[in-house]
Protein backbone atom coordinates (compact mmCIF):
# COMPACT_ATOMS: atom_id res chain seq x y z
CA UNK A 1 0.00 0.00 0.00
CA UNK A 2 1.61 3.25 -1.13
CA UNK A 3 0.93 6.89 -0.39
CA UNK A 4 -1.90 8.42 -2.39
CA UNK A 5 -0.60 10.65 -5.18
CA UNK A 6 -1.65 14.28 -5.05
CA UNK A 7 -2.31 15.50 -8.59
CA UNK A 8 -4.09 18.85 -8.34
CA UNK A 9 -4.74 19.27 -12.05
CA UNK A 10 -5.78 15.70 -12.79
CA UNK A 11 -9.43 16.28 -11.93
CA UNK A 12 -9.95 18.88 -14.64
CA UNK A 13 -10.03 22.62 -15.10
CA UNK A 14 -12.20 23.36 -12.09
CA UNK A 15 -9.71 21.57 -9.80
CA UNK A 16 -6.90 23.74 -11.19
CA UNK A 17 -8.94 26.83 -10.38
CA UNK A 18 -9.87 25.62 -6.90
CA UNK A 19 -6.23 24.81 -6.03
CA UNK A 20 -4.98 28.16 -7.30
CA UNK A 21 -7.63 30.09 -5.38
CA UNK A 22 -6.96 28.00 -2.26
CA UNK A 23 -3.26 28.95 -2.38
CA UNK A 24 -4.20 32.60 -3.01
CA UNK A 25 -6.59 32.54 -0.05
CA UNK A 26 -3.89 31.13 2.23
CA UNK A 27 -1.55 33.94 1.14
CA UNK A 28 -4.28 36.54 1.70
CA UNK A 29 -4.94 35.46 5.28
CA UNK A 30 -1.27 34.95 6.19
CA UNK A 31 0.47 37.47 8.44
CA UNK A 32 2.25 40.57 7.21
CA UNK A 33 5.68 39.16 8.13
CA UNK A 34 5.09 36.07 5.99
CA UNK A 35 3.83 38.24 3.13
CA UNK A 36 6.82 40.58 3.36
CA UNK A 37 9.30 37.67 3.45
CA UNK A 38 7.75 36.02 0.38
CA UNK A 39 7.52 39.34 -1.48
CA UNK A 40 11.11 40.33 -0.71
CA UNK A 41 12.32 36.93 -1.98
CA UNK A 42 10.47 37.41 -5.29
CA UNK A 43 11.56 41.05 -5.61
CA UNK A 44 15.21 40.10 -5.09
CA UNK A 45 15.13 37.23 -7.58
CA UNK A 46 12.70 38.35 -10.28
CA UNK A 47 12.37 42.13 -10.22
CA UNK A 48 15.66 43.55 -8.91
CA UNK A 49 17.73 42.76 -12.07
CA UNK A 50 15.22 44.56 -14.30
CA UNK A 51 14.82 47.59 -12.06
CA UNK A 52 18.58 47.83 -11.75
CA UNK A 53 18.99 47.59 -15.56
CA UNK A 54 16.32 50.24 -16.04
CA UNK A 55 18.06 52.62 -13.64
CA UNK A 56 21.42 52.07 -15.37
CA UNK A 57 19.93 52.76 -18.81
CA UNK A 58 18.27 55.92 -17.54
CA UNK A 59 21.49 57.10 -15.93
CA UNK A 60 23.40 56.70 -19.19
CA UNK A 61 20.88 58.86 -21.01
CA UNK A 62 20.64 61.54 -18.35
CA UNK A 63 24.26 61.79 -17.21
CA UNK A 64 25.15 64.80 -19.41
CA UNK A 65 22.06 66.79 -18.48
CA UNK A 66 22.55 65.90 -14.82
CA UNK A 67 26.15 67.04 -15.02
CA UNK A 68 25.17 70.43 -16.45
CA UNK A 69 22.48 70.84 -13.85
CA UNK A 70 24.83 69.86 -11.03
CA UNK A 71 27.53 72.27 -12.19
CA UNK A 72 25.00 75.09 -12.04
CA UNK A 73 23.99 73.90 -8.58
CA UNK A 74 27.61 73.79 -7.41
CA UNK A 75 28.15 77.43 -8.38
CA UNK A 76 24.90 78.48 -6.72
CA UNK A 77 25.54 76.43 -3.58
CA UNK A 78 29.12 77.63 -3.21
CA UNK A 79 27.87 81.20 -2.95
CA UNK A 80 25.07 80.07 -0.65
CA UNK A 81 27.55 78.14 1.48
CA UNK A 82 29.67 81.20 2.13
CA UNK A 83 26.60 83.11 3.23
CA UNK A 84 25.34 80.25 5.41
CA UNK A 85 28.73 79.69 7.01
CA UNK A 86 28.62 83.27 8.25
CA UNK A 87 25.02 82.83 9.39
CA UNK A 88 25.97 79.55 11.11
CA UNK A 89 28.75 81.20 13.08
CA UNK A 90 26.38 83.94 14.08
CA UNK A 91 23.76 81.34 15.05
CA UNK A 92 26.23 79.44 17.26
CA UNK A 93 27.29 82.66 18.91
CA UNK A 94 23.69 83.71 19.59
CA UNK A 95 22.67 80.24 20.75
CA UNK A 96 25.57 80.28 23.15
CA UNK A 97 24.34 83.57 24.53
CA UNK A 98 20.79 82.20 24.91
CA UNK A 99 22.07 78.88 26.34
CA UNK A 100 20.34 76.75 23.62
CA UNK A 101 21.38 73.14 22.89
CA UNK A 102 23.38 72.62 19.68
CA UNK A 103 21.71 70.54 16.95
CA UNK A 104 23.30 67.29 15.81
CA UNK A 105 24.70 66.32 12.41
CA UNK A 106 22.55 64.10 10.22
CA UNK A 107 23.88 61.20 8.18
CA UNK A 108 22.10 60.38 4.93
CA UNK A 109 22.53 57.13 3.00
CA UNK A 110 21.73 57.04 -0.73
CA UNK A 111 19.47 54.22 -1.89
CA UNK A 112 18.10 53.09 -5.22
CA UNK A 113 14.38 52.56 -5.81
CA UNK A 114 14.01 49.01 -7.08
CA UNK A 115 10.27 48.57 -7.07
CA UNK A 116 6.93 50.22 -6.73
CA UNK A 117 3.46 48.76 -6.92
CA UNK A 118 1.91 47.86 -10.25
CA UNK A 119 -1.39 49.44 -9.31
CA UNK A 120 -2.08 53.17 -9.34
CA UNK A 121 -2.54 53.40 -5.58
CA UNK A 122 0.93 53.37 -4.13
CA UNK A 123 1.74 53.09 -0.46
CA UNK A 124 4.85 50.93 -0.61
CA UNK A 125 8.22 51.46 -2.28
CA UNK A 126 11.14 49.03 -2.37
CA UNK A 127 14.65 50.43 -2.08
CA UNK A 128 18.07 48.80 -2.29
CA UNK A 129 20.18 50.11 0.56
CA UNK A 130 23.19 47.86 0.04
CA UNK A 131 24.84 45.53 2.54
CA UNK A 132 26.30 46.47 5.91
CA UNK A 133 24.08 49.52 6.27
CA UNK A 134 23.12 50.17 9.84
CA UNK A 135 19.53 51.17 9.23
CA UNK A 136 16.61 50.84 11.57
CA UNK A 137 12.95 50.50 10.84
CA UNK A 138 11.34 53.91 11.13
CA UNK A 139 14.30 55.74 9.56
CA UNK A 140 13.03 58.68 7.48
CA UNK A 141 13.42 58.50 3.68
CA UNK A 142 13.78 61.71 1.70
CA UNK A 143 14.69 63.13 -1.70
CA UNK A 144 16.05 66.60 -2.43
CA UNK A 145 12.41 67.58 -3.05
CA UNK A 146 11.15 66.49 0.34
CA UNK A 147 9.90 63.70 2.56
CA UNK A 148 9.05 60.30 1.04
CA UNK A 149 8.15 58.25 4.14
CA UNK A 150 9.91 55.88 6.51
CA UNK A 151 11.33 52.37 6.48
CA UNK A 152 8.73 49.88 7.60
CA UNK A 153 10.75 46.70 7.16
CA UNK A 154 14.29 45.59 6.30
CA UNK A 155 14.77 42.48 4.18
CA UNK A 156 18.44 41.79 3.43
CA UNK A 157 19.77 44.43 1.06
CA UNK A 158 16.26 45.72 0.45
CA UNK A 159 14.01 47.88 2.56
CA UNK A 160 10.28 48.49 2.33
CA UNK A 161 9.43 52.18 2.55
CA UNK A 162 6.05 53.16 3.92
CA UNK A 163 5.36 56.26 1.85
CA UNK A 164 3.22 59.28 2.69
CA UNK A 165 0.42 57.59 0.70
CA UNK A 166 0.17 54.89 3.35
CA UNK A 167 -2.56 55.49 5.92
CA UNK A 168 -0.20 54.39 8.70
CA UNK A 169 2.40 57.03 7.83
CA UNK A 170 1.77 60.13 9.96
CA UNK A 171 4.11 63.08 10.22
CA UNK A 172 4.04 65.82 12.84
CA UNK A 173 4.24 68.99 10.78
CA UNK A 174 4.06 72.77 10.85
CA UNK A 175 3.25 75.54 8.42
CA UNK A 176 6.60 77.11 7.51
CA UNK A 177 5.14 80.63 7.40
CA UNK A 178 2.79 80.74 10.39
CA UNK A 179 4.20 77.76 12.40
CA UNK A 180 0.65 76.36 12.81
CA UNK A 181 1.05 72.73 13.86
CA UNK A 182 -0.80 69.59 12.78
CA UNK A 183 -0.40 66.05 11.56
CA UNK A 184 0.14 65.14 7.89
CA UNK A 185 -1.34 61.84 6.74
CA UNK A 186 -3.12 60.41 3.73
CA UNK A 187 -6.82 59.86 4.34
CA UNK A 188 -8.30 59.60 0.86
CA UNK A 189 -8.19 61.26 -2.52
CA UNK A 190 -5.29 62.62 -4.52
CA UNK A 191 -3.83 64.85 -1.77
CA UNK A 192 -2.48 64.47 1.75
CA UNK A 193 -4.35 65.92 4.70
CA UNK A 194 -2.87 68.35 7.25
CA UNK A 195 -5.05 67.35 10.19
CA UNK A 196 -5.70 68.66 13.69
CA UNK A 197 -5.00 72.31 12.89
CA UNK A 198 -7.23 74.39 15.20
CA UNK A 199 -9.94 76.52 13.60
CA UNK A 200 -7.99 79.69 14.40
CA UNK A 201 -4.79 78.24 12.89
CA UNK A 202 -3.22 80.48 10.27
CA UNK A 203 -2.91 78.25 7.18
CA UNK A 204 -3.29 79.64 3.66
CA UNK A 205 -3.26 78.15 0.19
CA UNK A 206 0.31 78.07 -1.15
CA UNK A 207 1.96 77.69 2.29
CA UNK A 208 4.75 75.15 2.62
CA UNK A 209 4.27 72.38 5.16
CA UNK A 210 7.43 71.01 6.81
CA UNK A 211 8.08 68.35 9.44
CA UNK A 212 8.05 69.77 12.97
CA UNK A 213 10.41 67.22 14.52
CA UNK A 214 7.99 66.74 17.43
CA UNK A 215 7.35 63.06 16.80
CA UNK A 216 11.11 62.38 17.12
CA UNK A 217 10.93 60.14 14.05
CA UNK A 218 11.45 62.83 11.40
CA UNK A 219 13.97 65.62 11.81
CA UNK A 220 12.65 69.16 11.83
CA UNK A 221 12.43 71.06 8.56
CA UNK A 222 11.83 68.35 5.95
CA UNK A 223 9.59 69.81 3.24
CA UNK A 224 6.40 67.78 2.83
CA UNK A 225 4.18 69.69 0.44
CA UNK A 226 2.25 72.80 -0.43
CA UNK A 227 -1.24 73.65 0.83
CA UNK A 228 -3.87 73.15 -1.87
CA UNK A 229 -7.08 74.02 -0.05
CA UNK A 230 -8.28 75.07 3.40
CA UNK A 231 -11.79 74.40 4.70
CA UNK A 232 -13.56 73.80 8.00
CA UNK A 233 -13.71 70.13 8.99
CA UNK A 234 -17.13 68.45 9.16
CA UNK A 235 -16.85 68.06 12.94
CA UNK A 236 -15.93 71.77 13.15
CA UNK A 237 -13.11 71.43 15.65
CA UNK A 238 -10.28 71.63 13.15
CA UNK A 239 -9.42 73.01 9.74
CA UNK A 240 -9.54 70.61 6.78
CA UNK A 241 -6.30 71.28 4.90
CA UNK A 242 -5.19 69.36 1.81
CA UNK A 243 -1.52 69.24 0.88
CA UNK A 244 0.09 68.36 -2.44
CA UNK A 245 3.38 66.57 -1.70
CA UNK A 246 6.59 67.92 -3.21
CA UNK A 247 7.87 64.43 -4.02
CA UNK A 248 6.61 62.92 -7.28
CA UNK A 249 6.22 59.31 -6.20
CA UNK A 250 5.62 57.91 -9.67
CA UNK A 251 9.08 59.00 -10.91
CA UNK A 252 11.21 58.15 -7.89
CA UNK A 253 14.61 56.72 -8.79
CA UNK A 254 16.93 57.58 -5.93
CA UNK A 255 16.16 58.39 -2.34
CA UNK A 256 18.16 59.09 0.81
CA UNK A 257 17.69 57.38 4.14
CA UNK A 258 18.37 59.53 7.18
CA UNK A 259 20.01 57.57 9.94
CA UNK A 260 17.68 57.62 12.90
CA UNK A 261 18.02 61.14 14.29
CA UNK A 262 18.09 62.17 17.88
CA UNK A 263 15.27 64.20 19.41
CA UNK A 264 16.90 67.57 18.70
CA UNK A 265 18.23 67.00 15.17
CA UNK A 266 17.20 69.40 12.45
CA UNK A 267 17.55 69.60 8.69
CA UNK A 268 16.55 72.26 6.20
CA UNK A 269 16.31 71.34 2.54
CA UNK A 270 16.08 74.38 0.27
CA UNK A 271 13.26 74.22 -2.27
CA UNK B 1 7.24 18.69 -17.98
CA UNK B 2 10.45 20.71 -18.55
CA UNK B 3 8.84 22.66 -21.38
CA UNK B 4 5.94 23.55 -19.06
CA UNK B 5 8.32 24.80 -16.37
CA UNK B 6 10.21 26.82 -18.99
CA UNK B 7 6.94 28.23 -20.34
CA UNK B 8 5.70 29.40 -16.93
CA UNK B 9 9.19 30.65 -16.10
CA UNK B 10 9.08 32.79 -19.22
CA UNK B 11 5.71 34.15 -18.11
CA UNK B 12 7.22 35.18 -14.76
CA UNK B 13 10.27 36.73 -16.43
CA UNK B 14 8.15 38.62 -18.95
CA UNK B 15 5.94 40.07 -16.20
CA UNK B 16 8.98 41.06 -14.11
CA UNK B 17 10.74 42.51 -17.17
CA UNK B 18 7.69 44.52 -18.15
CA UNK B 19 7.19 45.90 -14.63
CA UNK B 20 10.89 46.61 -14.19
CA UNK B 21 11.76 48.04 -17.59
CA UNK B 22 8.75 49.08 -19.62
CA UNK B 23 5.77 49.74 -17.33
CA UNK B 24 7.17 53.16 -16.44
CA UNK B 25 6.86 54.25 -20.09
CA UNK B 26 3.97 52.14 -21.41
CA UNK B 27 1.79 52.19 -18.31
CA UNK B 28 2.62 55.30 -16.26
CA UNK B 29 0.78 55.20 -12.96
CA UNK B 30 -0.97 51.98 -13.93
CA UNK B 31 -2.89 53.48 -16.86
CA UNK B 32 -1.83 52.04 -20.19
CA UNK B 33 -0.82 48.60 -21.33
CA UNK B 34 -1.34 46.04 -18.54
CA UNK B 35 0.93 43.24 -19.68
CA UNK B 36 0.18 41.07 -16.64
CA UNK B 37 -3.56 41.18 -17.32
CA UNK B 38 -3.01 40.59 -21.01
CA UNK B 39 -1.12 37.35 -20.32
CA UNK B 40 -3.93 36.09 -18.09
CA UNK B 41 -6.64 37.02 -20.60
CA UNK B 42 -4.81 35.47 -23.54
CA UNK B 43 -3.92 32.33 -21.59
CA UNK B 44 -7.60 31.86 -20.77
CA UNK B 45 -8.81 32.66 -24.27
CA UNK B 46 -6.31 30.39 -26.02
CA UNK B 47 -5.63 27.69 -23.44
CA UNK B 48 -8.91 27.16 -21.61
CA UNK B 49 -10.02 27.27 -17.99
CA UNK B 50 -7.17 25.36 -16.33
CA UNK B 51 -4.42 27.21 -18.15
CA UNK B 52 -6.18 30.54 -17.59
CA UNK B 53 -6.53 29.90 -13.85
CA UNK B 54 -2.91 28.81 -13.56
CA UNK B 55 -1.65 31.82 -15.54
CA UNK B 56 -3.80 34.08 -13.37
CA UNK B 57 -2.41 32.51 -10.22
CA UNK B 58 1.23 32.82 -11.28
CA UNK B 59 0.97 36.31 -12.75
CA UNK B 60 -1.14 37.49 -9.80
CA UNK B 61 1.42 36.16 -7.33
CA UNK B 62 4.33 37.86 -9.11
CA UNK B 63 2.58 41.25 -9.37
CA UNK B 64 1.21 41.03 -5.82
CA UNK B 65 4.77 40.87 -4.51
CA UNK B 66 5.15 44.56 -5.37
CA UNK B 67 2.47 45.37 -2.78
CA UNK B 68 3.03 42.78 -0.02
CA UNK B 69 0.03 43.94 2.00
CA UNK B 70 -2.32 42.70 -0.74
CA UNK B 71 -0.40 39.48 -1.47
CA UNK B 72 -2.88 36.78 -2.49
CA UNK B 73 -5.77 39.06 -3.39
CA UNK B 74 -4.52 39.88 -6.88
CA UNK B 75 -3.68 36.20 -7.36
CA UNK B 76 -7.24 35.23 -6.47
CA UNK B 77 -8.81 37.83 -8.76
CA UNK B 78 -6.53 37.06 -11.69
CA UNK B 79 -7.01 33.29 -11.33
CA UNK B 80 -10.77 33.84 -11.42
CA UNK B 81 -10.38 36.10 -14.44
CA UNK B 82 -8.23 33.55 -16.26
CA UNK B 83 -10.72 30.77 -15.52
CA UNK B 84 -13.61 32.98 -16.65
CA UNK B 85 -11.80 33.72 -19.92
CA UNK B 86 -11.31 29.98 -20.41
CA UNK B 87 -15.01 29.41 -19.85
CA UNK B 88 -15.81 32.15 -22.38
CA UNK B 89 -13.62 30.38 -24.89
CA UNK B 90 -15.34 27.05 -24.25
CA UNK B 91 -18.92 28.30 -24.13
CA UNK B 92 -19.11 31.35 -26.38
CA UNK B 93 -18.65 31.69 -30.12
CA UNK B 94 -15.66 34.04 -30.35
CA UNK B 95 -14.59 33.84 -33.96
CA UNK B 96 -15.19 37.50 -34.78
CA UNK B 97 -12.46 39.99 -33.87
CA UNK B 98 -15.01 42.39 -32.39
CA UNK B 99 -16.38 39.71 -30.05
CA UNK B 100 -12.88 38.98 -28.79
CA UNK B 101 -12.14 42.66 -28.33
CA UNK B 102 -15.28 43.03 -26.23
CA UNK B 103 -14.30 40.05 -24.09
CA UNK B 104 -10.76 41.37 -23.56
CA UNK B 105 -12.01 44.86 -22.67
CA UNK B 106 -14.62 43.40 -20.30
CA UNK B 107 -11.92 41.27 -18.70
CA UNK B 108 -9.67 44.25 -17.90
CA UNK B 109 -12.62 46.26 -16.60
CA UNK B 110 -13.96 43.39 -14.47
CA UNK B 111 -10.49 42.84 -12.98
CA UNK B 112 -10.07 46.45 -11.88
CA UNK B 113 -13.66 46.75 -10.63
CA UNK B 114 -13.08 43.84 -8.24
CA UNK B 115 -9.38 44.23 -7.52
CA UNK B 116 -9.24 47.94 -6.68
CA UNK B 117 -12.05 47.95 -4.12
CA UNK B 118 -10.02 46.59 -1.15
CA UNK B 119 -6.81 48.12 -2.52
CA UNK B 120 -8.37 51.59 -2.13
CA UNK B 121 -9.55 50.65 1.38
CA UNK B 122 -13.17 50.82 0.19
CA UNK B 123 -12.78 54.57 -0.23
CA UNK B 124 -15.41 55.02 -2.92
CA UNK B 125 -14.15 58.43 -4.01
CA UNK B 126 -10.63 57.22 -4.64
CA UNK B 127 -11.99 53.98 -6.11
CA UNK B 128 -14.17 55.82 -8.62
CA UNK B 129 -11.37 58.22 -9.45
CA UNK B 130 -8.87 55.41 -10.08
CA UNK B 131 -11.38 53.50 -12.17
CA UNK B 132 -12.27 56.55 -14.22
CA UNK B 133 -8.76 57.85 -14.84
CA UNK B 134 -6.55 54.76 -14.98
CA UNK B 135 -8.75 51.80 -15.81
CA UNK B 136 -10.46 53.53 -18.74
CA UNK B 137 -7.19 53.98 -20.61
CA UNK B 138 -5.99 50.50 -19.61
CA UNK B 139 -9.16 48.90 -20.97
CA UNK B 140 -8.75 50.49 -24.38
CA UNK B 141 -4.98 50.04 -24.76
CA UNK B 142 -4.80 46.51 -23.34
CA UNK B 143 -7.72 45.19 -25.37
CA UNK B 144 -6.39 46.64 -28.64
CA UNK B 145 -2.90 45.25 -28.03
CA UNK B 146 -4.53 41.95 -27.02
CA UNK B 147 -6.41 41.70 -30.30
CA UNK B 148 -3.17 42.41 -32.17
CA UNK B 149 -1.33 39.69 -30.26
CA UNK B 150 -4.19 37.23 -30.84
CA UNK B 151 -4.20 37.88 -34.61
CA UNK B 152 -0.41 37.48 -34.84
CA UNK B 153 -0.58 34.32 -32.76
CA UNK B 154 -3.26 32.86 -35.01
CA UNK B 155 -1.29 33.73 -38.14
CA UNK B 156 1.85 32.10 -36.73
CA UNK B 157 0.00 28.96 -35.68
CA UNK B 158 -1.63 28.41 -39.09
CA UNK B 159 -0.23 25.30 -40.85
CA UNK B 160 2.41 26.18 -43.46
CA UNK B 161 1.04 23.84 -46.11
CA UNK B 162 -2.65 23.99 -46.94
CA UNK B 163 -4.61 20.90 -46.09
CA UNK B 164 -5.65 19.03 -49.19
CA UNK B 165 -9.40 18.75 -49.67
CA UNK B 166 -10.83 15.29 -49.17
CA UNK B 167 -11.65 13.67 -52.48
CA UNK B 168 -15.26 12.49 -52.82
CA UNK B 169 -15.58 8.77 -52.68
CA UNK B 170 -16.38 7.11 -55.96
CA UNK B 171 -19.80 5.57 -55.92
CA UNK B 172 -19.64 1.80 -55.50
CA UNK B 173 -20.65 -0.24 -58.50
CA UNK B 174 -24.24 -1.25 -58.44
Amino acid sequence: MGFPKIRPFAAGPSAAYVWTVAVAFLLTVSGSRVKSSIASMVIQTAYAPFYSANNKIKRIFTVYQDNQKLLAWVVKLTAENVRLAEAGKENIRLRGKLDFKLRGELTVIPAEVVGSPAVPVRGTIWIAVGPARLLKTGSPVVTPDGLVGNISRLAGDLAIVRSLWDRNCRVAAIDRRSRAAGLVQWVSGPHLAFNYVPLDGDVAVGDTIISSGWGERYPKGLPIGVVQSVAVDSVKFFLWVTVKPFVRFETLEEVFVIQQPGPHDSLEITQ
Amino acid sequence: MISRVVRWGLVVVSVAAYQGLLAEYLSPGGSGLRWDLLIVLLAGLTGGTARGALAGGIVGFVTDCLTPSSLGWGMMVKATLGAAMGMCRERLFLEQVFARWIILAAGVLAHDVVYLLPITDFDLRLYAQTLWLDTGISVIVTSIVGIGVLLVWQAVRKPATPVEPVKPRSTPPA
